[in-house]
């Protein structure tokens, strides 16, 4: 089976083609390297947007692909892969403050830097710098739910796997969310432009 | 003018789709993976979460989470509040009292001549949810493989998160199992512990928890006291008893540590001698393991931090407590100290480069001495699996302070897993250490290496005497 697939994971391969590339990758690195295609450009971006640096979003891209590569022996597949993967790399970037940072709290979903990761992102059109600036004000969970909507590319139930919350749920918090979100920049839009 | 046309999705896809990984580093890890996957296959069947991995990590999550054991007090009406609904769960650790789930009943299963209890099970509403095992002896005694997981309800499963288990009891072994949060409302899990090298040994523990309390400290929560005045300062740092709990099986002491110092408190650890006594002239045994719940892990600051303790059950006649603490471990982070090292075009395995590099961090002359070029296992297999490794020789001195760990980086060659090489070693007599740090595997590095020294460890010497009235 040719396993070749570097686009965004929302719109690649059938559940089918996963469950057997998965499958594959346990023992056969190939099928491993193929896997890693289709995820290291998420995968890096949601790094990103945490880490806010190339360096480090590398380094613990690196980590998590070959944590998933000793991990996968222990993996069940239930149609889910993407949240196991991203659990993870949540985690190792929870292990990355914790051992830069002695004072950063110590719960998982409060650990991101919250302001200066999307202020790094220097987006060059007006209304992409003032989305950037309305994001960055978000609590930190409405912050994580964007981070896996648009850096990692997750869907509602991947998303709904790893925040452990109903795929409803996280349906309705993303859309008041771009809700709130369109409205402030429609506004900030309005104000802006009598000044 | 309002933005009709703004599509928000369209937005924020842009957003966060503006870091793309450099082809160059997506090329390079494909690559480095390659290596990872030959010299670090997983066997099929094996468990990731096999004993003695299990007893590797434990130590190392003993030891990373004392080190991350800082912790400090948030707002004063906050803490305030906090320190009202504390409770201690005996074994566990200081929680707080209100919507902790715990077992129900221990759960007792035998499979394939193996026998688990689960004897108590403790959920707070964060991050830790702790489970305290025990098993009858193997015939050999030996460290089993075991694979782990907890199952929810709804098919998930929690892998686990660290374990401290000690095998070396002669009737059986005890230890706990910390796996992640469980959702708020779940109170039924499965314990799934399948014994790879024991035909039949397959136990999956069904575990009912219900909800502790919902007012005042019934069972099993024990009311700690609050000792006043139970504090003494050595060398600019400050120990106190903040809460004592005295349980029938054991008492609990929960301290503080207050210094001015950049550095961070890194807990007290077996390795320091620590005595309790009474005015009798009672003297308390410690007990030997790690608490692994503690509601004062949660507002970290700088400054101030917290460890737990645990001794034998203190005597009804005792009126009078004695702590003494003769060290205690403290950590700096972000030293940013750079120093070279030129390997020259051909380096040889076991070549030894001297070196004389001096700097001071928190009043501790540190000096490397020389460095010595190494490989996995010193096999002579030098293929493309190969690693490679530096191994510096250290010493640290300073008055009443002593250099117990350093963490080196190699920043030259960019390669990945680079954070986490180290291996900080006790010093030995002469005061001498030394450090590992990973260079890369397939290619053996060449001419000049910059290496950056991120953090310490050190050792405050005391004695700390914290002595308080029982109540």
């Amino acid at each position: 089976m040719d396993y070749t697939a570097t686009r965004p994971l929302s719109v690649t391969a059938s559940r089918q083609d996963e469950a057997d590339l998965i499958l594959a990758a346990r023992t056969d690195v190939e099928a491993y390297t193929q896997l890693y295609r289709r995820y290291v450009t998420p995968v890096y971006r949601y790094c990103y947007s945490r880490m806010g640096n190339a360096a480090d979003a590398e380094d613990v891209t690196a980590q998590v692909f070959v944590a998933v590569w000793e991990g996968l022996p222990c993996y069940r597949h239930r149609g889910v892969f993407a949240a196991w993967l991203f659990t993870i790399a949540r985690r190792r970037i929870s292990d990355y403050y914790r051992r830069r940072r002695d004072y950063l709290p110590l719960d998982e979903a409060r650990d991101a830097p919250a302001e200066d990761v999307l202020s790094a992102h220097l987006v060059h059109a007006e209304s992409l710098r003032q989305l950037a600036t309305l994001t960055a004000e978000l609590d930190d969970r409405q912050q994580e739910l964007l981070r896996l909507r648009f850096a990692a590319g997750l869907n509602y139930k991947e998303i709904a796997a790893i925040v452990r919350k109903s795929e409803g749920s996280v349906k309705m918090a993303l859309h008041r969310l771009l809700k709130m979100l369109k409205s402030n920049l429609e506004n900030e839009v309005e104000v802006g432009d009598e000044v | 003018m309002k933005s009709e046309s703004l599509t928000i999705e369209k937005e924020l896809t842009a957003l966060y789709h503006e870091p793309t990984p450099a082809p160059e580093f997506v090329q390079r890890l494909e690559q480095q993976l390659r290596g990872v996957t030959k010299t670090r296959r997983p066997q099929p069947g094996a468990s990731q979460h096999t004993w003695l991995r299990m007893v590797r990590w434990a130590a190392i999550a003993v030891c990373v989470f004392s080190l991350m054991g800082i912790v400090a007090v948030g707002p004063q009406r906050v803490w305030a509040a906090l320190q009202a609904w504390i409770g201690y769960v005996p074994r566990f650790g200081f929680t707080e009292v209100e919507n902790i789930r715990v077992l129900a009943e221990p759960v007792e299963m035998a499979a394939g001549g193996v026998v688990v209890r689960v004897h108590q099970g403790v959920v707070t509403t964060e991050t830790t949810l702790a489970f305290e095992v025990r098993g009858a002896a193997l015939p050999d005694r030996s460290v089993p493989g075991i694979e782990l997981g907890l199952q929810l309800p709804d098919g998930q499963t929690l892998p686990l998160r660290y374990a401290e288990i000690n095998f070396a009891y002669a009737n059986g072994f005890s230890g706990f199992l910390v796996f992640p949060p469980l959702p708020l409302e779940t109170t039924q899990a499965t314990l799934v512990m399948d014994y790879t090298a024991i035909p039949g040994a397959h136990l999956a523990l069904p575990l009912a928890l219900r909800l502790a309390a919902r007012e005042g400290f019934v069972e099993p929560f024990i009311r700690p006291h609050m000792p006043v005045n139970a504090s003494d300062t050595r060398n600019g740092s400050t120990l106190t008893v903040t809460h004592a709990a005295y349980g029938p099986e054991e008492t609990a002491l929960n301290l503080q540590v207050q210094h001015s110092g950049e550095w961070g408190f890194g807990g007290i650890t077996f390795m320091h001698p620590v005595t309790f006594t009474d005015d009798t002239g009672r003297g308390y045994a410690r007990f030997f393991t790690t608490l692994p719940v503690s509601v004062f892990d949660r507002q970290p600051s700088v400054g101030v931090g917290q460890d737990a303790l645990a001794f034998g059950s203190v005597a009804t006649d005792a009126r009078r407590l004695t702590l003494e603490v003769e060290s205690m471990t403290f950590y700096l982070w972000d030293i940013t100290r750079t120093f070279e090292l030129d390997l020259g075009q051909n380096p040889r395995i076991e070549q030894t480069w001297p070196l004389d590099v001096n700097f001071t961090v928190a009043d501790i002359q540190i000096n490397v001495v020389q460095a010595k070029l190494w490989t996995a296992g010193m096999s002579g297999d030098y293929d493309s699996g190969a690693r490679y490794y530096l191994c510096f020789e250290i010493t640290g001195q300073a008055e009443e302070r002593l250099l117990t760990g350093i963490w080196l980086r190699h920043t030259t060659v960019n390669v990945p897993l680079r954070r986490g090489d180290f291996v900080p070693e006790k010093p030995d007599t002469e005061g001498k250490m030394h450090v590992v740090t990973y260079l890369g595997f397939n290619e053996l590095p060449t001419g000049k290496l910059t290496f950056m020294v991120d953090g310490i460890v050190f050792e405050q010497v005391g004695p700390w005497r914290v002595t308080w009235d029982m109540p």
